[in-house]
């Protein structure tokens, strides 16, 4: 029961793959494809299916498979999560288009997101994501409207900057419609090669991510937790093949 | 009422698919023209029963079994057997029964067993092509006409003559036939059905033209008043095929009112179109013609089919057509019915992408109070396919669909999402991949390889797929499994072994 009705929080408020769950969402600092889900201008194109057990909640699972591929300087990116319960199921395809134009990139997804009951009363919400980002030199600024036309409808603000060749950080301010703005701030660092770190932090409510990165050729492992003030911590895990 | 944030979005999103096809440019692999419904589904059995044997009009010798693991196991075999003199073609099917077909084809003229008859535009029997022709036999469980069929030609005339007699299952209201089943199934009635018809043409090198008389008759009567268990028809059909334009025609006589229909068909380059007209009069549907309009299975009705095709450029190509059905004679018809499709398709080296907006008059009757009320409530579906290649061996494919539902009684929208990944080499095959469909309480039907063509999808369901096929020499092995995470949990294995000689 306490699954059933934690099942919508956890729709709304939660990143489903590995590296969101670790990077509080903030896709600058993400090289994995399962990001499309929550930044329209993520540039990057290989495959990832990923795993999530949020609040470590038995009975709910979130499975996900996303893939994007090249075409010149345009990316087209699809994919979906799935939220298995035996009383509830959620499910967000989407399809998505970035664009890489000079130090800028334009990005667009559109969603369309079900939930049920017991496979009653399902209901469709279509929303869109718009975003842009502008780099220069070691430097990276995005802007993010996310989930229009649903209630959790917000615009994010993102800075980040490559501090050295190995480690990154970003910051994001998210100004939901609805609820209080949220402030959040995360950093990449990658040991070596084969093996990287990130961790992030963010405001209202008091989270922190960390995750790791395991490297081999074009193949990713990565594996994320984050923490709640009141719940239990969040895993994720998935596996990533980039081209 | 959206947003105008949400309609722009929309937009943006239909944007987004201009875009990608923009960017999509190369050679196409197919160019026909294909049926814009998806609402008959009843003939692909059939259809699949065409391809395998087309398939193997160049062997003297094939086999092909299937096993099918579901709730309701079966399996099934088709052989065919060849030599300059005789052809010798089979089907046989068990699952809670066992059924068979059976086709003994001697030098190309005379059949006997089972087989399909394909002539004129389908008001008889089924729609033809150039030609007029004794067909292969139709899917086991399907039934199709049983006895001798003799075709000669003699200079330009050719002439076709049809016996058949077959025992059917029925659905009995009073002694009396209530529902008459196009498939083979457990019905504690039966009747026989006797059809015997003659046909002769003339072919004029462009095309031809002829006369048909058929005879329809079952041993019991119908319960409702617009059958008749004794039908005599006659009609006339005709064909030319000048370059770019074909031109075809049947009409036909029942008991008062004739019925007809007309194609054009024009390809000329980059553009295609075909239209057909269908007025249907007193009409009964005889026992193995084609379905005579396509939106609705009542006589009396008019019905208008448009499609056009453009090639924009080399990879880009776009579809419309309409259907248009309404009654005969009424001006302020109500229950007019139509049928819109847009498809855009493009493609390039190593992807292909498909996207297709229908909207669909669905007919609804709702219960109010002691009465029922008529409508035809808002009904689109938008379907999207595409595949990429990412490497030599390893590919990419996606395809999903929506159907919007304007609520109206217990119907509502639902949609299907599969998404895989495919390795290739030269003689094997594989892929793996999910589905998700969530349609409530909506049975919703997607078009697959199995022998039905077709399979019929119910509430809300994850699934994990697989397929694999393996060629050697003569010989394809296919192997395809689906597993239930959810609700039914159900497995379902196909297994395919086909061998040629």
């Amino acid at each position: 029961m306490l699954a059933l009705l934690l099942a919508p929080v956890i729709v709304s408020g939660q990143y489903n793959s590995a590296t969101s769950n670790a990077l509080s969402g903030l896709g600058m600092l993400s090289d994995s494809v399962a990001d499309y889900a929550y930044s329209p201008i993520l540039g990057k194109t290989g495959i990832s299916s990923s795993y999530h057990r949020p609040f470590n909640t038995p009975g709910i699972d979130i499975f996900g498979l996303h893939s994007a591929i090249s075409k010149g300087d345009l990316i087209i990116a699809t994919g979906t999560g799935y939220l298995h319960h035996e009383d509830y199921c959620q499910q967000n395809p989407y399809l998505n288009l970035n664009y890489g134009f000079g130090a800028f990139r334009f990005g667009m997804s559109a969603h369309l997101a079900y939930d049920s009951i017991k496979d009653e009363d399902g209901e469709y919400r279509f929303s869109y994501d718009l975003g842009m980002a502008y780099s220069f030199n070691d430097y990276r600024a995005e802007i993010l409207l996310l989930q229009k036309g649903q209630a959790n409808e917000r615009l994010a603000l993102s800075l980040g900057a490559e501090l050295d060749p190995r480690v990154s950080v970003a910051a994001g301010y998210q100004i939901p419609k609805t609820e209080n703005n949220v402030l959040s701030m995360g950093i990449r660092a990658d040991l070596n090669e084969h093996l990287g770190i990130l961790s992030s932090w963010q405001s209202l409510q008091n989270r922190f991510g960390i995750g790791l990165a395991v490297s081999l050729a074009q193949w990713t492992l990565n594996y994320g937790i984050r923490s709640h003030p009141d719940l239990d911590y969040s895993h994720a895990i998935s596996l990533d093949y980039s081209w | 009422m959206p947003s105008l944030w949400t309609t722009l979005g929309k937009w943006s999103l239909l944007g987004i698919a201009c875009i990608i096809f923009g960017f999509l440019s190369a050679e196409s692999t197919q160019a026909e023209f294909d049926g814009i419904l998806e609402l008959s589904y009843e003939e692909l059995a059939d259809e699949e029963m065409s391809v395998l044997y087309q398939s193997w009009l160049g062997w003297d010798a094939a086999i092909k079994v299937g096993y099918y693991y579901r709730d309701q196991p079966y399996s099934n075999l088709n052989l065919q057997l060849k030599t300059p003199e005789m052809t010798l073609r089979g089907a046989y099917q068990t699952a809670d029964r066992e059924i068979s077909s059976l086709q003994f084809v001697l030098y190309e003229r005379l059949t006997l067993g089972d087989f399909r008859v394909a002539l004129g535009e389908g008001l008889i029997f089924s729609r033809a092509g150039k030609q007029g022709i004794i067909d292969s036999p139709a899917h086991p469980n399907s039934y199709s006409p049983k006895g001798v069929a003799l075709s000669v030609a003699l200079e330009d005339w050719q002439a076709l003559g049809v016996y058949s007699r077959n025992k059917r299952a029925v659905r009995l209201n009073a002694d009396k036939i209530s529902f008459l089943p196009k498939t083979k199934q457990d019905y504690l009635a039966s009747s026989m059905e006797s059809i015997c018809s003659v046909a002769l043409w003339r072919n004029w090198g462009f095309g031809h033209t002829g006369a048909i008389y058929y005879y329809q008759r079952y041993d019991k009567g119908f319960y409702s008043a617009d059958q008749d268990s004794l039908m005599q028809t006659v009609g006339v059909f005709a064909r030319a095929d000048l370059g770019m334009h074909s031109l075809s025609m049947e009409s036909v006589w029942q008991a008062s009112d004739p019925s007809i229909r007309v194609e054009w068909m024009m390809r000329m380059g980059k553009f295609g179109q075909k239209w057909r007209y269908t007025s249907l009069g007193n009409y009964q549907r005889p026992a193995y013609a084609s379905k005579a309009a396509l939106l609705t299975t009542q006589d009396h009705r008019d019905e208008i089919m448009a499609e056009l095709s453009y090639r924009f450029i080399p990879g880009l190509e776009m579809k419309l057509a309409s259907v248009q059905n309404k009654r005969l004679g009424a001006l302020t018809d109500v229950a007019g019915l139509s049928h819109n499709d847009i498809n855009i398709r493009a493609w390039d080296a190593d992807s292909r992408i498909s996207l297709s907006l229908k909207i669909i008059d669905r007919e609804i009757l709702t219960a109010v109070d002691s009465s029922y009320v008529h409508s035809i409530p808002l009904h689109y579906r938008v379907i999207l396919s595409g595949a990429h290649d990412i490497s030599e061996n390893w590919w990419l494919d996606l395809a999903a669909r929506y159907h919007y539902q304007e609520k109206q009684a217990s119907l509502s929208s639902g949609s299907f999402f599969r998404q895989g990944i495919g390795y290739q080499i030269p003689r094997f095959e594989a892929w793996m991949g999910f589905s998700i469909h969530s349609s409530t309480n909506y049975r919703m039907i997607v078009l697959d390889d199995s022998d039905m063509g077709y399979e019929v999808l119910g509430k809300n369901s994850l699934r994990l797929e697989m397929k694999t096929s393996l060629r050697r020499k003569n010989g394809r092995f296919t192997l395809r499994g689906r597993q239930d995470l959810k609700g039914s949990q159900s497995t379902t294995i196909d297994l395919n072994l086909s061998y040629t000689l």
